[in-house]
């Protein structure tokens, strides 16, 4: 359970209500996680920051979040992923930003994770040992897509693949990593049941 | 390859925003009927998620409060009082006031429909889960009474708590483009079951579009304005 799950739903009920302080809340916990996605896909600071304005306009606004998909964490970091692989893919200069695999693997694989809560810290130690888990070749096509923001279709292109290849071992990535973060640290610490 | 396999493949990319907009759109229209791939899909988002959190602090911090509030919270004046609130809730920026009346009040209805859901989503909820998270796919909130999926250049009424109209009217579907006057997009059916339409491809593109509205029509003439507007939504 995430200890922060009862805590941010009573921040989503005050952000329903227009509190301000409420959004300011949840910004101060996961504007810098929300931030650091961000930046780390488009390499661009004030494109960052633009990505994660409308993040939070988004939560402001109260579109999309759904208590039955997650953590409020999770759906935060899901709608910037998604915003800033958008805006990523409409700049022109996007190949600039390829920083060679090695780079995005050093990144997924080493250091310590944005929050320092006990819950958080054991997730992101499976996740990262279970990216050291994987096959070389199934761990480079998780991480070109989530982190270069390329569809599976360019990455095909840049490696080689065939685009069955990439989708399978894609899907066999992302199946391992589910294995190894089990069940205990799954995905229902935000329901408010 | 099973036909399962196949979508849970598309699952994993829909996830990661790593399918092209035909594969996605696909899959978020196969989505609407298939709760296993919903489940996959949860499972697959989770696991992003946690991709997520594993980047590195950054040498420069996230920018303060102050500098995001200005595109977040329009008002500049700190909340004293809910009256305050919903007051200034009445006011955003791209809307006629009487549009951004109506707007307003259908985004809370929307927000407490979704603050008190089911935790099992219906395979509705799952497509605009899915689709609000998807790169390219918008949702589109008409005031809590229907909700519209926009991809790929066509727009689709995809769930709606709206009455049948009465004999001889139809719903018509609105696109209204920034700094200029309701266009038509198409004519929608509504069932007893409540759901209503088909795909119609858009008049202008999603980005020029400030909001989407429904009104009801005489079914033997072509509207060049809406006559009777029962919904509005903000793009």
């Amino acid at each position: 359970m995430n200890p922060h799950a009862l805590e941010d739903a009573a921040l989503l009920a005050r952000v329903a209500e227009g509190d301000e302080s409420a959004v300011e809340a949840l910004y101060a916990r996961y504007g810098g996680p929300c931030y650091g996605l961000a930046r780390r896909i488009l390499d661009d600071a004030q494109l960052a920051e633009d990505v994660v304005q409308q993040v939070f306009l988004a939560l402001w606004q109260g579109s999309g979040y759904d208590p039955s998909r997650g953590a409020v964490s999770t759906w935060l970091l899901s709608v910037t992923h998604h915003k800033a692989v958008d805006a990523v893919r409409r700049e022109s200069n996007r190949r600039k930003r390829l920083a060679g695999e090695q780079v995005l693997l050093e990144t997924a694989t080493s250091g310590p994770g944005p929050d320092d809560e006990a819950w958080a810290a054991l997730r992101a130690e499976r996740t990262r040992e279970g990216l050291r888990g994987l096959p070389a070749e199934q761990r480079e096509v998780l991480l070109l897509a989530y982190y270069g923001g390329y569809t599976q279709r360019e990455i095909a292109e840049m490696t080689g693949l065939p685009l069955g290849t990439v989708k399978s071992r894609t899907l066999a990535a992302m199946r391992k990593l589910r294995e190894v973060l089990g069940t205990d640290v799954g995905e229902n610490e935000g329901q408010q049941s | 390859m099973s036909d399962h396999v196949r979508w849970e493949e598309l699952a994993a990319g829909h996830a990661l925003d790593a399918l092209e907009p035909e594969e996605d759109a696909e899959f978020t229209a196969h989505l609407a009927g298939c709760a296993r791939c919903a489940e996959v899909l949860a499972d697959h988002a989770f696991v992003a998620a946690q991709l997520g959190q594993l980047v590195d602090p950054l040498d420069v911090s996230a920018p303060s409060w102050a500098s995001i509030r200005e595109g977040v919270v329009p008002t500049p004046a700190p909340v004293t009082s809910l009256e305050q609130v919903r007051a200034r809730r009445r006011s955003p920026r791209l809307l006629s006031a009487a549009a951004a009346a109506l707007l307003v009040a259908g985004a809370g209805a929307v927000w407490v429909a979704s603050s008190s859901r089911e935790q099992q989503q219906s395979p509705q909820q799952a497509t605009l889960a899915a689709c609000a998270a998807s790169p390219g796919c918008h949702v589109v909130n008409l005031q809590g009474k229907a909700s519209l999926v926009v991809s790929n250049g066509s727009v689709r009424l995809l769930s709606s708590s709206l009455p049948v109209p009465a004999a001889g009217k139809v719903y018509a579907l609105w696109q209204l483009p920034r700094g200029g006057r309701m266009l038509l997009v198409g004519s929608l059916r509504a069932t007893a079951a409540g759901t209503v339409g088909e795909s119609h491809a858009l008049v202008l593109p999603y980005e020029e579009t400030t909001a989407f509205g429904l009104s009801l029509e005489p079914s033997t003439v072509v509207p060049t304005a809406p006559s009777e507007v029962v919904a509005l939504g903000s793009a």
